[in-house]
């Protein structure tokens, strides 16, 4: 493919040099350019009109240094004041002035009217007086900025001392993360945990009171059990009293019928025995005895007394019992009422222990929330000392870092007590040449110009060469070629490219030797930016070729889009003073692209691309040259 | 030598721009190692024909294969336009299409040297093409077709415009191309030619394939004819043809054209001697009498049952 390319570009070239028109216009052309350029454009104005004012509290003395400086260098400015500042920037308005400065205080701010109609005339003076303003401003600035040196290199010893506290600092510092770490590990291992529950004891009081509450019931139940008994025994046994009384009385009714009949019979008289030791025979009859009734009577008396003699003692017995169970039945209340009163003692211990506990519950909460509370702190003062010692060991860092900056800036003090404060006023170094030529409108729109050129150039060749080749009977024979489109359209495009880049590079050079431009002084950046501007100008020719038919039509429609691109690049009318819609779209136009990237490199010494335009531009030239590449196998198929 | 294989094979290739029919449902065969003629009147398909062979429209339907390895590699066409730049010079026009197929420097001005003593240029290289004469610029156009030892060469109107000399060095220089192997297509408009070079040939119109075969066997039924044109005053053609009317047979065409009678015949002779016997008898005076081979056009339409 290398080879087929450079076989294109060889015919191309070839085919170009043969035509003497076409080698004139490509080689001498750019040089016929700049030098009516140079013959053209002055490096000095003439009849330009400055009008200005002094405000109230300006420098005089000031104001004429000033204008002293800038008559010195005669370069045919008029000098008009005015008494007010409407009077001067109405003389703008009216187009009689180029220019009206109102001139304030040294040090505030300077206002400067500039008729816009002419635009490039008036940024031209600007430019002028502008650097007549840096050098004013150099001057006292100078004896200012002597003074900040002399104070930087106080502040130089200061910041050494300072230094050594830092370091101090920095010691001391360097302990405190030990001692968190120390205060840390203290308050790990204090426990706060308090693992009661308070409703266990509420509990163990309701159990209490239950308990007592039962005793109390099982006393009195049991009380009322044993009172039952006592009075169910007491009714027994007066039962039974009552009944061996009624024994007794029947007894003693029959003793005392015996003794009646004892009387009567008036056995006290007569012969009686006992027949007690007989009642065991059984033929007692047979027993002889003295009197028989009688002693049947005193027998019978003696037996039952004797067998009755039980009831007498039960009598007593039950009698006794009676006693007994009164006595035991006081007792029992006494009983209960002691253990009543044990209780009631116990519930009133209790009531007090509860009144005390409840007392001491409140307590108990307030504390336990405290100790959580005591807790929750506790683990947030721990997090916030890791917090505070990752901080400290950061801030530790961080301090080495700012004393090593001190160091290094201490270090940057001392050396700038050798620089020059005029250097440091001006770091771009201007002389009074330099600014000399900043006056050179050239300087101002030489990237113009020079994109002009390239655009022009380009566009046409390229659209040119890609109808020529449409037109030519050999397209045919390079269709049917082991040739693919892409080459073809890509070996037209170098061609192109070396030309245009072959001017531009002749351009800069002359432009460099013979104009001084000091934009000039980043060449490579600007070479690279005008074979940029190539590229993407011919690849637009190239879709200019495809499209077209005739090569004057495509040398009227280079020309004509040429110039829109340029009328719309604003160095005609600005960019500024159009529709928000072309202003929106104006960053698309290759014109305005490349111009800013030379301006950025020529004039602001920027090297480096904005991402935004180079990623547009890297998009149109991709883009155009697929679009290129379409049109061209359409026009193929037209063969 | 020519073998039975065929080298480029034809299957009803149709193909249209537009609305208009430029192939019609051709079908052929070329065999490997000969001559092959494509005869037609112009706009009747020749080059668009030759076009799809070098692949450069595809057939709208039907199948054309070219059994070489890579056609645009190994098929070298001559066009009947001179394709070449005149701004260049013989040899630049030589090394720069040389380049295109990749071939190196060294071979490239060996290669060139080489075939422009084979078609008679050598001493021409510094040449400007736009200088070259036209017998020149075809043999130039040859050199670069034959750049890359193609297997196949075509060409289009080879001798087209050219002197009779020039034309039989072409021919010549054809014959011997064909020799070293390569398959040669012809595509021309003269049947003497065709007739004089190719093993096999078509007879196309309106992209339609009317005739193929061996030239000697077209030729008995295309090239018996002659053409007789006349022209008399004050010039009532019909006329004439009425007092000729017992020989309209042997008149297989006639057209009255520009106010002259054109006559299409197998005995041209015997047909001017009537006429010229008629002419008294017609009161008609002879102002020209021309007799000729036929324009294809004619024989074409005649071919294609064109009107009488």
């Amino acid at each position: 493919m290398t080879l087929q390319l450079f076989a294109i570009m060889r015919k191309n070239m070839l085919a170009l040099m043969r035509s003497r028109l076409s080698s004139i216009v490509i080689l001498l052309g750019p040089i016929l350019l700049i030098v009516f350029l140079g013959l053209g454009v002055q490096t000095e104005f003439r009849h330009v009109e400055i009008g200005y004012h002094l405000t109230s509290n300006a420098d005089v003395a000031d104001l004429d240094a000033f204008l002293n400086v800038i008559k010195s260098e005669n370069i045919g400015f008029e000098y008009t004041s005015y008494e007010t500042s409407q009077q001067c920037i109405s003389k703008v308005k009216k187009g009689d002035m180029h220019m009206c400065i109102i001139f304030a205080e040294i040090g505030q701010k300077t206002t400067i009217y500039i008729d816009v109609t002419q635009s490039n005339l008036a940024y031209a003076i600007l430019n002028l007086i502008s650097s007549k303003f840096e050098e004013k401003s150099k001057q006292v600035s100078t004896e200012l900025v002597r003074e900040v040196l002399n104070q930087f290199v106080i502040a130089s010893s200061q910041m050494q001392n300072k230094s050594v506290y830092l370091s101090n600092i920095r010691s001391n510092v360097q302990d405190i993360p030990l001692k968190l770490e120390e205060i840390r590990n203290g308050l790990g291992k204090f426990s706060v945990d308090m693992d009661y529950n308070l409703k266990d004891y509420d509990d163990d009081f309701d159990d209490a009171y239950h308990e007592l509450k039962d005793y109390r019931e099982e006393i009195d139940e049991q009380y009322e059990i044993n009172k039952d008994r006592l009075d169910e025994i007491s009714d027994n046994i007066t039962d039974s009293k009552r009944s061996l009384e009624d024994k007794k009385r029947q007894r003693d009714a029959y003793i005392d019928e015996i003794d009646d009949e004892w009387s009567r019979k008036r056995c006290y008289d007569r012969e009686y025995e006992d027949l007690t030791p007989y009642l065991e025979d059984e033929n007692l009859a047979a027993v002889g005895y003295s009197d028989p009734e009688c002693s049947v009577l005193y027998t019978l008396r003696l037996q039952i007394l004797a067998n009755t003699k039980d009831i007498d003692d039960s009598i007593d017995m039950l009698e006794s019992m009676q006693e007994m169970i009164v006595e035991v039945d006081g007792d029992m209340d006494t009983y209960r009422s002691r253990a009543r009163g044990i209780i009631s003692k116990v519930e009133g211990s209790l009531d007090e222990a509860y009144d005390t506990y409840e007392s001491t519950s409140d307590v108990f909460v307030t504390l336990k929330k405290n100790l959580q509370n005591l807790t929750d702190a506790q683990m947030a003062a721990l997090s916030e000392l890791s917090s505070v010692s990752e901080l400290l060991n950061q801030s530790m860092e961080w301090m080495s870092i700012v004393e090593t900056s001190l160091d290094d800036i201490s270090e940057d003090f001392q050396k700038m007590e050798n620089y020059n404060s005029s250097a440091l006023i001006d770091p771009f170094n201007t002389t009074i040449e330099l600014e000399h030529y900043r006056a050179n409108r050239l300087d101002y729109f030489f990237s113009s110009i020079l994109v002009m050129i390239i655009s022009f150039t380009c566009l046409l060749l390229s659209g040119l060469i890609v109808v020529r080749e449409k037109q030519s009977r050999a397209f045919f024979r390079n269709s049917i070629m082991p040739l693919k489109d892409s080459s073809f359209l890509l070996g037209i495009l170098i061609t192109v490219v070396s030309i245009g880049f072959m001017q531009a590079t002749l351009i800069l050079l002359i432009a460099k030797h013979a104009f001084s431009l000091s934009g000039l002084d980043q060449m490579g950046v600007v070479l690279f930016i005008s074979f940029m501007a190539c590229v993407l100008f011919s690849v637009v020719g190239i879709v200019l070729g495809t499209i077209l038919h005739s090569e004057e039509s495509a040398i009227l429609s280079g020309i004509i889009l040429s110039l829109m691109l340029f009328v719309f690049s604003g160095i005609i009318i600005p960019l500024e003073s159009m529709s928000e819609f072309v202003y929106s779209l104006s960053y698309l136009n290759p014109f305005v692209m490349i111009e800013i990237f030379l301006q950025r490199a020529m004039i602001y010494n920027i090297t480096v691309f904005s991402a935004d335009l180079v990623y547009v531009y890297v998009v149109e030239v991709v883009l155009f040259l697929i679009v290129g590449m379409i049109l061209f196998k359409q026009a193929k198929k037209r063969i | 030598m020519v073998d039975n294989i065929p080298i480029i094979t034809a299957k009803g290739v149709n193909k249209r721009f537009g609305n208009t029919r430029i192939l019609d449902d051709v079908s052929f065969q070329v065999r490997k190692g000969g001559i092959f003629g494509i005869v037609g009147p112009s706009g009747s398909g020749k080059t668009t024909l030759l076009k799809v062979i070098v692949d450069f429209y595809k057939p709208d339907s039907g199948h054309m294969n070219v059994d070489v390895k890579r056609v645009r590699d190994k098929v070298g066409f001559t066009t009947q336009n001179n394709c070449f730049y005149d701004a260049l010079t013989v040899n630049e026009n030589l090394i720069y299409f040389g380049s295109l197929y990749g071939m190196k420097k060294s071979l490239l001005k060996e290669r060139s040297k080489q075939l422009l003593t084979t078609v008679g240029l050598a001493g021409h290289g510094k040449k400007l093409a736009l200088k070259l004469s036209g017998g020149m610029s075809r043999r130039l156009d040859l050199a670069i077709s034959l750049l890359n030892n193609p297997d196949i060469l075509i060409l289009d109107e080879l001798t087209a415009g050219l002197d009779p000399i020039a034309r039989k060095q072409m021919i010549a220089l054809v014959r011997n191309i064909n020799n070293s192997g390569v398959t040669v297509l012809i595509s021309t408009h003269m049947l003497d030619e065709i007739e004089e070079l190719c093993d096999d040939m078509i007879l196309l119109s309106n992209g339609k394939i009317i005739a193929q075969g061996h030239p000697d066997t077209l030729k008995q039924d295309f090239m018996k004819y002659e053409q007789v044109i006349i022209q008399t005053y004050p010039g009532n053609y019909k006329n004439i043809l009425s007092h000729i009317a017992g020989f309209k047979h042997d008149i297989s065409h006639y057209h009255i054209e520009n106010n002259k009678l054109i006559l299409l015949s197998g005995k041209a002779s015997k047909v001017i001697h009537q006429i010229l016997y008629s002419l008294n008898g017609c009161k008609e005076k002879l102002i020209e009498i021309d007799i000729s081979k036929p324009d294809l056009n004619v024989v074409f339409e005649k071919a294609a049952g064109g009107k009488e």
